[in-house]
């Protein structure tokens, strides 16, 4: 597989965070999180009747996204698990 | 504001958990923040080494902190492996956060729980656990999903001089892992051969 294919090259990466305090960066994490959401919430807007729907909608969509996201923590745990079991 | 929202979540919910007296720390986007690579993920996942007998105190605790669980019964059992998953709707948020706690069952995962760092919330006097980044990339690549294999590249490429390549090279290839490794590694060091 070539390089570059799971994420950019350093040069385009965003900047590094390595310089902020681990509180900082905690910080950051929270404002991608309120700035993730509106946006998704905008776009939800622009399809749905209501602000209540765009809210349900959203609400739909991480149900949906949650579904993938759990099948994936499962896999993670039986994968650690089957090393215990396999005793390597 | 719902950042405020978010770290409410984590306050609450690790405080709750705390009184299990039992190791936990932190697995999901905010570990990987912890360690350099921040991105869009509204759930917090917390790994903690409690015995099964203890998942009725753990639900109660989390419900009195203001949680409500997703799924009846609470535990999701697939495999042996345990999941409860929560959701908490802090003051002012628009959406309520999620909040997973996953059980560790296997030694690889309480011996990261035993190898986790001590980081501080914002706001908070508390210290919270979070596991280590060689250890997330372990989580990231037993996860399998193309955006674990990109996490897992970030945490190499902004974490090299934290990370213990002797542990992470064993459980690599213990778990079958070598080759998800090696796509990882030359996304994040293509210039250089794997060690």
């Amino acid at each position: 597989m070539p390089s570059h294919q799971l994420i950019p090259a350093r040069d385009l990466t965003p900047p590094s965070i390595r310089h902020l305090s681990p509180e900082d960066r905690i910080r950051l994490w929270a404002q991608i999180v309120d700035e993730g959401d509106q946006m998704l919430l905008s776009g939800f807007r622009t399809h749905t009747d209501s602000d209540e729907l765009a809210r349900q909608a959203f609400l739909a969509w991480l149900d949906r996204r949650n579904v993938e996201n759990l099948a994936a923590k499962f896999r993670m745990l039986k994968r650690l698990h089957t090393e215990q079991t396999d005793g390597k | 504001m719902a950042s405020e929202g978010v770290l409410a979540t984590l306050h609450q919910g690790w405080n709750a958990l705390r009184s299990l007296e039992s190791p936990m720390a932190l697995i999901g986007g905010l570990a990987l923040t912890a360690w350099n690579h921040a991105r869009y993920t509204r759930d917090a996942d917390v790994l903690i080494a409690i015995d099964r007998q203890q998942i009725d105190e753990l639900v109660l605790l989390l419900k009195q902190a203001g949680f409500h669980t997703k799924h009846s019964p609470p535990a999701l059992m697939i495999d042996g492996q345990t999941i409860i998953q929560f959701t908490y709707q802090p003051e002012d948020a628009l959406l309520p956060f999620q909040f997973d706690v996953l059980l560790a069952d296997a030694h690889f995962q309480r011996d990261s729980l035993n190898r986790a760092v001590e980081r501080r919330l914002p706001g908070s006097d508390q210290p919270i656990q979070v596991v280590r980044p060689d250890d997330l990339i372990i989580i990231k690549l037993s996860a399998g999903r193309i955006i674990d294999r990109a996490d897992a590249a970030m945490l190499l490429r902004e974490n090299r001089d934290e990370i213990d390549f002797q542990r992470l090279q064993t459980a690599v290839d213990s778990l079958g892992l070598t080759a998800d490794y090696h796509t990882v590694w030359r996304d994040a060091f293509p210039d250089e051969a794997v060690p």
